[in-house]
């Protein structure tokens, strides 16, 4: 019989053992553990949905022409059976609207990774400032990737444009700063 | 070690978990529907820092104090007062553990639930989350006796499951090597304490080569209590001992700069003429020394002695299980 292991040392754990109020020891290793389950762990995975067959002048799926069409797709309205019907975040879409919003970072929940351009051009305009002379080379780069990703998909979660600002504003201070002391070099020759 | 942070995140319909390091993220999202249990397990890592932050401070506190240069000692009391506030951050943020989160296909680490008040708070706050869309368990599957053998039996997901490649058991470990360890810690705890009282060169070589040999003893103990039935206290007694070691390391090595920086470098033309100077070390020579010595001893005797007692209380332990179905045997020959 399958349970659930101890996150230790890998020994099956009874269900004697799962929702219990407080820590109880692992019966191979002592370890103190506790599981907590759910529902979901006894009814195992979800059986698919299969697309039921067209009879008569019912109303088809695109994709499948012989099976009955179920609903329409949230995005394009094109009819899809329930093979075809992908629920995500409440939404119903067929498989090409997901591929293609997965594609142009439409769809927020299929996102698995993320450039955040602002913590980048934000570091970038900080930490050459320790060794002052490079950022000469990184204040222009700062503020051309600011510009760049202004409306760059950011993080999934809420954050302001508020790094993008501090960014340009300090790559601006160290242009000027530059610009100032190269001037001043300069009229002094 | 990864310098990303983790943050987990509380959606509509799922728990998003952040992986970010400043320049990316990356993102895992475990809907509620899917969540079939929240493991945690309390682990020792808080009292472990605990245990070297205090030892930092001691030691740091000991080189403020004993030490003669004034601006290496405001730099000790520095040290100090760094080291406490970090111990003070460890207590206050509470006992450590790790919580994997599991569902039919993947267990995942919560790497963001290392603290046990906020795993807690965390899976309160989740509980009615998930169980809004999976409903509540039914009274019979809550709580049953440990002791029994369950009738509810889940359907079988494992093998769709991924981090779980090892699926071997604890072997049975007696523990020799560790009491091997414990009793030459013991006997350099008390080599130690007569030096203390009464200098000789060949005590401080003997006890020299007694921490070469349970360096050794001790790092083929960790290897070999990894999955044994070695008992927690033994385990944490053979860890608590190579964090020791390691204070000790480095008190030696600070002693013997000391030392070398004080001692004419005219007198020291070989090797051994460098060798002699450390041997001829005597612990009424100067307060640091005493220090050390005197901290030395009282380590080595306390884990040498609690060491070997629960090695020994271990193997009893054993002995007596296994005894009673030897007894059996001989009753059946008999």
């Amino acid at each position: 019989m399958e349970e659930i292991s101890c996150t230790h040392c890998h020994a099956p754990i009874l269900a004697g053992y799962y929702n219990t109020l407080d820590f109880i020891p692992c019966p191979s290793c002592h370890v103190p553990v506790k599981i907590d389950v759910f529902p979901a762990f006894y009814h195992g995975l979800r059986p698919g949905k299969e697309g039921e067959t067209l009879i008569d002048d019912q109303a088809s799926c695109f994709y499948h022409p012989q099976k009955k069409a179920v609903i329409p797709c949230d995005h394009c309205g094109r009819f899809l059976c329930a093979l075809c019907d992908v629920e995500l975040s409440g939404k119903h879409l067929c498989p090409t609207c997901v591929e293609k919003g997965k594609k142009k970072g439409r769809i927020i929940n299929l996102d698995r990774h993320r450039l955040l351009y602002d913590g980048t051009a934000l570091r970038l305009a900080l930490l050459p400032m320790i060794t002052v002379w490079l950022t000469i080379i990184t204040a222009p780069i700062t503020i051309y990737l600011s510009i760049r990703h202004w409306n760059s998909p950011m993080s999934v979660i809420r954050r302001t444009k508020v790094r993008f600002i501090l960014a340009v504003v300090i790559s601006g201070l160290q242009i000027l700063a530059w610009t100032t002391g190269i001037v001043y070099f300069v009229s002094r020759r | 070690m990864s310098l990303s942070r983790c943050s987990l995140y509380l959606g509509d319909d799922h728990i998003l978990g952040v992986d970010s390091n400043g320049f990316s993220e990356d993102y895992k999202r475990f809907y509620f529907s899917d969540i079939q249990a929240i493991i945690t397990r309390r682990t020792r890592r808080g009292a472990t820092w605990s245990i070297v932050l205090a030892l930092m401070i001691a030691s740091s506190s000991a080189g403020a104090l004993f030490l003669e240069v004034e601006s290496v000692r405001i730099l000790s009391w520095i040290l100090s007062g760094t080291f406490l506030a970090f111990l003070l951050v460890n207590i206050f943020r509470g006992p450590t553990c790790v919580c994997h989160i599991m569902t039919a296909v993947q267990e995942d680490e919560l790497p963001s639930l290392n603290r046990l008040r906020v795993a807690r708070k965390v899976i309160e706050t989740l509980r009615p989350a998930v169980e809004r869309v999976q409903g509540r368990l039914n009274p019979e599957e809550v709580n049953i006796d440990p002791n029994e053998e369950t009738l509810h039996a889940p359907r079988t997901t494992r093998p769709l499951r991924q981090p779980h490649a090892r699926g071997h058991g604890i072997r049975h470990d007696g523990g020799t090597i560790h009491m091997l360890a414990f009793a030459l810690i013991l006997l350099d705890g008390f080599l130690t304490g007569i030096e203390l009282l009464h200098h000789s060169p060949v005590i401080i070589g003997v006890s020299f080569g007694l921490t070469l040999l349970y360096s050794i003893c001790i790092i083929i103990a960790l290897v070999k209590q990894h999955e044994s039935d070695i008992p927690g206290t033994v385990r944490r007694m053979t860890w608590a001992s190579l964090g020791y070691l390691c204070v000790s390391y480095l008190l030696g090595y600070v002693l013997m700069v000391t030392t070398l920086m004080t001692s004419r470098p005219e007198k020291m033309v070989t090797q051994w003429d460098l060798y002699r100077v450390i041997l001829d070390l005597s612990p009424q020579d100067s307060r640091l020394v005493m220090g050390v010595y005197a901290f030395a001893a009282v380590c080595s005797l306390a884990l040498g002695a609690v060491g070997l007692v629960r090695v020994k209380k271990h193997r009893d332990d054993w002995a007596s299980a296994s005894r009673p179905g030897q007894d059996l045997e001989g009753e059946a020959r008999g």
